[in-house]
């Protein structure tokens, strides 16, 4: 059945080198014309099968069928703004009717008669590059010759126009219901959520597929928790356990790991564009106190802060802290303001470039941040006009925009670039202890100076000595006269004699004018830098702040541009999500507080439970991480472009439970974890496949390749060096002589770059997150595969297999190296046969003893290569072994080569 | 059967199965807004998540003659006084006092005292051009190329001059040359990578890897370092205890591991794609490999080059690895030296001539050998370095040390050469002041360098975008770069 036909071979092939596009939602997304098709036949014939008839719908009427392509291609020009072009306004029938400056375009049940057509059909509209496409054409001629109908009367207001009943309809705009849990016959239901999926496969005459085996089981958890593979020991204890609720116990184990926080916090800090560097401009300058918010994210999670108030801290932390202005010495409050750099980690390059577009690129990034985090929706497209697809308006959209407009006051001084926004919370102690080091570094420099000082005073004279003796002296008073005091005579006297100057300038020149010495006082300079490198480093944040008092003015900005703001706006909810539930009207000042108080009682809102997308949008990315694909299958657009849920009733049932108990993300995890879906085995099947392909009713789990951080950190894990300490400043980046991203710092020999001092073996082998996330500068290993760029932040990742994958599992040093670690600790630790050996390995990497064929080839290969490197000795690998394990080194090498091999293989990068 | 699902999602039905549930309007209404999606005039959408970038072949804009380059970078700023430049002034005024302002980098051994060319200069080829007595292979091929004797940065240091040239602004941070091309136009072997870099067995260029660096622009198109001596590319080539036969028993280990994992997951197209992709990688390895082995070359090139004499091997070979990158599809090349080693603030005496001498053979064979394969006109050369030298003494050792000295920074007038891709051969384009200071005529801007090399290759300056987050990058900023027609064939 699924056996691959040459066709399709080949497509997969050269998807090798493009996977990207292959993996691209854009194209299913575009499938719905065949979806519509099939979908008509299956109504009418039941199920499958292949469709060639086109099908129109028979009535067409203008909210539903036309409204859409003209909202997309006409209203920009026609209708949106204030101006419109001709004087003409085709967001209702009658004002087409009506018509412009060239009279009537539209003539019910003449479509040849009516101007907008002739002007649609010939291509004069709409202008530009981008024309209305055979069928849409079709499309608006049959309208017209229909009659031109719309469903409703149309409203007298055009205003009231802005939205039709098809976008307000729009589910995810309508509040979260409360569904009643399902009730199925001859499904295994461990938890409610099991309902709710049986029900769809029910319909489908499909079972959910077998339970996984409990190696596939420990290993899919625990990487799904911790991103880590389960050791040994977890391994053992689970199979040991024979009590009924033996996989609940482990999972409530992994959930209480500090690994957890680890690997959720990292799909938090996705969406949310954590990165170190200010991004936008080529420097990329660092954000060097950006770990801390990284940490409260991971703390958060390890903690299960209830979600509502991880949200409330993020959106308006500053606002939160009972002081005001906040104080840095109250740890409750340093964790507020921390949690308050989520609204600072757009891109930023006004540090650099403090231009009004730049400050309004850091404004609107940091909008569709927390619009596609926190909501779903990508409001950032009505930026610069009326989004396209859902029933947002530029004006909502800076309504929307105000309530962070304290933060992000354009026009005026009191923008404030990154370096401006830091707080300094260094306890006192630190400072002086940092003061006292400085003291110290200073009488040590000050000492190297005034013998620089001396020196210059002596080059300057033997300088002077090279001048001919009947200018010398004369040279010597020009040079001894302050610059602005020099006559004419002076200066073009001193032009001859370049290299005479003063004292201080040599002092300052003087790799060029005696580079021996130079290097000596830079050695000595070494141990001033090493002084100063005992300073405790100051405590700082990069923090939401709103000046106290400030409160911009907001205006539409007509076209995005921030050089033309237009109508004024009051900080508000968007329009379409203000009717569910009815909201107070924001603040634009509250009068109890320093500060605005826009985003706090924004954020209340945002949490009360009642907001329509809020938990949806929450309880959907938990789905996603844990089954590979969320119950709407577009995390960032819940709108009428996205996806529309598998399951809407799941999504509603799982977004009210967990608003019921409180906010609570792990007894959510519970809940998804120890559901018979969560735990059914991920094989396909020909039944499968032909109902479901892409499992979207999740009849099966979803195999999953790691990410990028997951795979490094599962090799470092099994390779026995994984350093798992959490916490602390990033391990820096940067670039090695060959160009290659890699951990490190530059050392620095003259003021010049020398080298790179490799990061120590213990930072070396921290987790991923912990590795500096500079934006132009990804580590190599990371970016390899597909570790995103957080340009502003990343919704989705995306899987590619690219050959450069490839390549490093077979060549690069650092796998090279883990498979040698990997192989000395199996040397190390186990009995000298090969099965023990293969036993120990697979336990290690996959959690499950080989099989004896499998023991039966591999120890076929191990004993072949052990032949073969006797043979063929390498003198560097039997080095690094030493004396002792001079007689090993064949026998090591081949279980290196084997280790490699199996961290190679699908079945370590692969979760079933 | 065929396989009714791929991962293109041409033939999806899962969206069929979700839909279901809603009623048929609103399919309706999302059916005309996505059937013409499929022809392609849907409005485009916000993107999903980050773009994908590919090295895939990329035609230009408009036609343009060049399909590669080859760059042979100098570092450290070549004297064009002694070795393009001549200037009869210079000869006549020797030793005595500059009239004017001096644009020193170094005041510490700064003098205003003028050195004439320390070496003759001959006319070469049917153009006449004078070339330096120590380029005499150079002049073999003085009708093949064109001398720009105007070049200018301004920027009178070595990296803010070498990255004005190379990425358009003296800055930090910004993507080369060969990135751009790589991105606009990806490569033809995708066997190789699409941007080479070169380096010199004695050592990395100042700034290693920052002179093939992608910047901002995805890091796919960063530059390859190859390097003088195995493992020439990072990642490409097993590290040496695995090469040949114990590589080769892992990868057959791997793919029965790989078909036996795919028995037991029936239908995963990702698991065979990740097959497929070892086979590629295992190719690419081969293919390299074949590119850098020049033993394969006929006694006679390898002779052209001078890779039979010791002065002249490794640069001749690296040259001669160029040409076969190219040849194999590679888009951008550059050839570095090690370190500033052109940067003769002393001795420049004995310095300039012992350089000249292990490049001047296999540079001029680089230009011949192509020409003689019908490359030439597809492959554009350049030799030149980020900046020239200034007219003046540079006493290294104090001014009574006259054989130790050198001349100090210039990039107000420099010189470079360009053959092939395009250009005008036998041809002496531009002209600096009568001291070989400033130039004064046909000035070629490093910005204009680069919006003439884009044009060459069929792209527009101003129009080389490459969108990055909200923002586009820019090779060319500087509104009033343009393309040097003078220069063009």
């Amino acid at each position: 059945m699924r056996r691959l036909c040459p066709v399709n071979l080949a497509r997969r092939q050269s998807a090798v080198e493009e996977p990207p596009s292959g993996f691209k939602r854009s194209c299913p997304r575009s499938s719905r014309v065949v979806d519509f098709l099939v979908l008509c036949c299956l109504a009418a014939a039941g199920l499958g099968g292949i469709v060639r008839a086109e099908t129109e719908p028979k009535s067409i009427r203008f909210e539903e069928h036309i409204r859409p392509v003209f909202k997309a291609m006409c209203f920009h020009c026609h209708g949106e703004e204030i101006e419109k072009k001709g004087d003409l306004d085709l967001r209702l029938v009658r004002l087409m009717k009506a018509g412009g400056k060239s009279g009537s375009v539209l003539n019910p049940g003449d479509a040849k008669g009516s101007l907008i057509w002739r002007k649609i059909n010939s291509d004069k509209m709409p202008e530009g590059s981008k024309k209305l496409t055979p069928s849409q054409k079709a499309l608006v001629f049959r309208w017209i010759e229909q009659g031109a109908l719309t469903t409703d009367p149309e409203p007298a207001n055009v205003a009231d126009a802005r939205f039709s009943a098809v976008e307000l309809k729009h589910w995810a705009f309508q509040p979260v219901t409360r569904p009643e849990v399902p009730k199925v016959e001859g499904y295994t239901l461990s938890t409610p959520l099991d309902a709710f999926i049986a029900r769809r496969l029910a319909e489908r005459a499909l079972p959910f597929s077998p339970p996984a085996d409990r190696p596939t089981l420990i290993r899919r958890v625990t990487f799904d928790l911790t991103g880590l593979p389960p050791t040994v020991e977890a391994v053992r204890a689970f199979n040991e356990d024979t009590a009924p609720n033996a996989y609940e116990r482990l999972v409530d184990r992994i959930l209480a790991s500090p690994q957890f926080g680890v690997r959720w916090g990292r799909h938090w800090l996705d969406i949310a564009g954590f990165a170190e560097s200010e991004g936008g401009v080529e420097a990329d300058p660092k954000r060097p106190h950006a770990w801390r918010y990284r940490d409260y994210v991971i703390n958060s999670f390890n903690a299960n802060k209830p979600i509502d108030a991880f949200f409330r801290e993020q959106l308006a932390g500053d606002e939160i802290a009972p002081s005001s202005p906040p104080d840095p010495r109250n740890a409750r409050e340093i964790e507020l303001l921390t949690a308050s750099g989520f609204l600072r980690m757009a891109p930023d390059p006004t540090q650099a470039n403090d231009t009004l577009d730049n400050r309004n690129a850091a404004a609107s990034d940091s909008i569709k941040v927390l619009s596609t985090a926190l909501l779903g929706l990508t409001v950032g497209c009505a930026q610069c006009h009326d989004h396209k697809y859902d029933p947002i308006t530029i004006n909502d959209y800076y309504s929307f925009r105000a309530i962070f407009d304290p933060l992000f006051p354009l026009r005026g001084n009191d923008w404030r670039r990154p370096s401006e926004r830091l707080i300094d919370f260094t306890p006192t102690d630190v400072r002086a202890k940092a003061e006292r080091i400085e003291a110290e570094a200073k009488v040590v420099e000050d000492e190297i100076n005034a013998r620089k000082l001396e020196l210059g005073k002596e080059i300057l004279t033997k300088k002077l000595a090279d001048v001919p003796a009947e200018q010398r002296d004369e040279v010597r008073l020009a040079n001894e006269a302050a610059e602005k005091d020099r006559n004419e005579r002076q200066r073009k006297l001193l032009e001859d004699y370049p290299m005479v100057k003063s004292p201080q300038f040599i002092a300052g020149f003087l790799v060029e004018y005696d580079n021996a010495v130079h290097r000596k006082f830079e050695k000595e300079s070494e141990k001033v830098a090493a002084i100063r490198a005992t300073k405790p480093p100051k405590h700082q944040l990069m923090i939401a702040d709103e000046k106290p008092g400030v409160a911009p003015v907001s205006a539409v900005l007509f076209r995005g541009d921030p050089a033309s703001p237009g109508e004024l706006v009051s900080p508000s909810e968007l329009a379409v999500l203000r009717r569910h539930p009815p909201l107070p009207s924001l603040p634009s000042k509250d009068p109890n507080r320093p500060t605005t108080g826009r985003r706090l009682a924004y954020a209340q809102h945002l949490t009360s439970g009642a907001h329509p997308l809020t938990a949806r949008a929450f309880v959907n990315r938990l789905w996603l991480h844990h089954f590979g694909r969320g119950l709407v299958a577009t995390p960032n657009d819940f709108g009428l472009n996205g996806d529309r849920p598998s399951h809407p009733e799941l999504l509603d049932w799982l977004a009210g439970e967990f608003v019921r108990y409180g906010w609570d993300q792990k007894r959510l995890h519970r809940l998804i974890l120890l559901s018979t879906t969560y735990q059914q085995q991920s094989r396909r099947t020909p039944r499968l496949d032909e109902l479901d392909p892409q499992n979207e009713l999740v009849g099966r789990m979803n195999l999953r390749r790691m990410e990028a951080e997951a795979i490094r950190d599962s090799v470092l894990a099994v390779s026995g060096k994984l350093n798992p300490a959490l916490g602390g400043s990033s391990i820096p980046v940067t670039v090695n002589g060959e160009g290659k991203a890699v951990l490190g710092e530059q050392k620095f020999r003259e003021g010049l770059v020398s080298g790179v001092e490799d990061a120590s073996q213990a930072n070396a082998f921290r987790r991923s997150i912990f590795v500096e996330v500079q934006r132009s500068l990804p580590l190599n290993m990371l970016v390899t595969f597909d570790q995103p760029e957080m340009n502003p932040n990343c919704d989705l990742r995306r899987h590619s297999t690219v050959t450069t994958q490839s390549l490093w599992f077979l060549n690069d040093e650092f796998l090279v190296q883990a498979a040698d670690d990997l192989a000395q600790f199996i040397m190390d630790t186990c009995a000298d046969d090969p099965e023990s050996q293969l036993r120990s390995l697979y336990r290690r990497l996959f959690a499950s003893d080989p099989s004896s064929e499998e023991v039966t080839s591999l120890a076929g290969f191990l004993s072949q290569q052990s032949d073969y490197y006797r043979l063929n000795p390498d003198p560097e690998f039997e080095k690094r072994a030493g004396p002792a394990g001079k007689t090993k080194a064949p026998a090591t090498r081949a279980l290196s080569a084997l280790c490699q091999t199996l961290l190679a293989s699908n079945r370590f990068l692969y979760v079933d | 059967m065929p396989n009714p699902i791929n991962s293109h999602g041409l033939c999806s039905r899962r969206h069929v199965l979700r839909t279901s549930a809603f009623g048929l309007s609103s399919v309706a209404a999302a059916w005309l807004l996505k059937q013409d999606g499929l022809l392609g005039a849907e409005p485009v959408k916000p993107p999903l998540e980050p773009a994908s970038y590919d090295l895939l072949p990329k035609a230009p804009t408009r036609p343009g003659k060049a399909r590669a380059m080859i760059s042979m970078f100098m570092l450290g700023g070549p004297s064009q006084v002694d070795l393009f430049d001549p200037k009869p002034e210079l000869i006549k005024r020797n030793g005595q006092s500059f009239p004017g302002d001096v644009k020193w980098d170094n005041p510490a051994q700064a003098s205003r005292e003028i050195m004439a060319p320390l070496w003759k200069f001959q006319h070469h080829g049917r153009c006449g051009m004078e070339l330096s007595e120590l380029l005499p292979h150079l002049g073999g091929v003085a009708d093949e190329i064109t001398l720009i004797r105007s070049m200018r940065t301004g920027v009178n240091n070595h990296v803010p001059s070498n990255f004005a040239l190379t990425t358009g602004k003296p800055e930090h941070g910004r993507a080369v040359l060969g990135s751009w091309l790589a991105s606009a136009l990806g490569s033809v072997s995708q066997d190789l990578p699409a941007f080479v870099a070169l380096t010199d067995p004695r050592g990395l260029p100042l700034l290693g890897g920052e002179n093939w660096h992608h910047g901002r622009l995805p890091s796919i198109y960063q530059g390859t370092m190859v390097r003088p001596t195995e493992p020439r590319i990072f990642n490409l080539a097993p590290p040496s205890r695995l090469r040949g036969a114990p590589q080769s028993a892992q990868l057959n280990l791997l793919h029965s591991l790989n078909r036996r994992h795919l028995v037991d997951h029936p239908g995963e197209n990702e698991l065979e794609a990740r097959m497929a992709s070892y086979q590629l990688a295992a190719r690419m390895q081969l293919a390299a490999t074949e590119a850098f082995d020049i033993s394969t070359e006929s006694e006679a090139t390898r002779r052209l080059y001078g890779v039979d004499q010791d002065v002249t091997r490794d640069y001749g070979t690296r040259c001669l690895i160029a040409r076969r990158l190219v040849e194999r599809g590679v888009r951008f090349v550059q050839i570095f030296c090690n370190g500033q080693t052109w940067d003769h603030h002393g001795s420049i005496n004995t310095a300039l001539p012992a350089r000249c001498r292990e490049i001047d053979q296999p540079a001029a064979a680089l230009v011949r050998d192509l020409q003689q394969r019908g490359l030439l006109d597809s492959t554009l050369v350049h030799w030149g370095g980020e900046m020239g030298r200034l007219p003046v003494i540079q006493f290294r050792d104090g001014l009574t040390q006259r054989d130790k000295v050198g001349r100090d920074h210039n990039t107000y007038g420099f010189s470079m050469w360009v053959a092939g891709g395009g250009f005008r051969g036998g041809y002496i384009h531009g002209a600096t002041d009568e001291f070989s200071h400033h130039a004064i005529q046909g000035t070629v801007h490093h910005y204009d360098w680069l919006a003439t090399v884009l044009h060459l290759f069929g792209l527009d300056h101003n129009e080389l975008r490459f969108r990055v987050g909200p923002r586009d990058l820019k090779l060319v900023e500087h509104a009033e770069a343009r393309v040097v027609q003078d220069l063009l064939a």
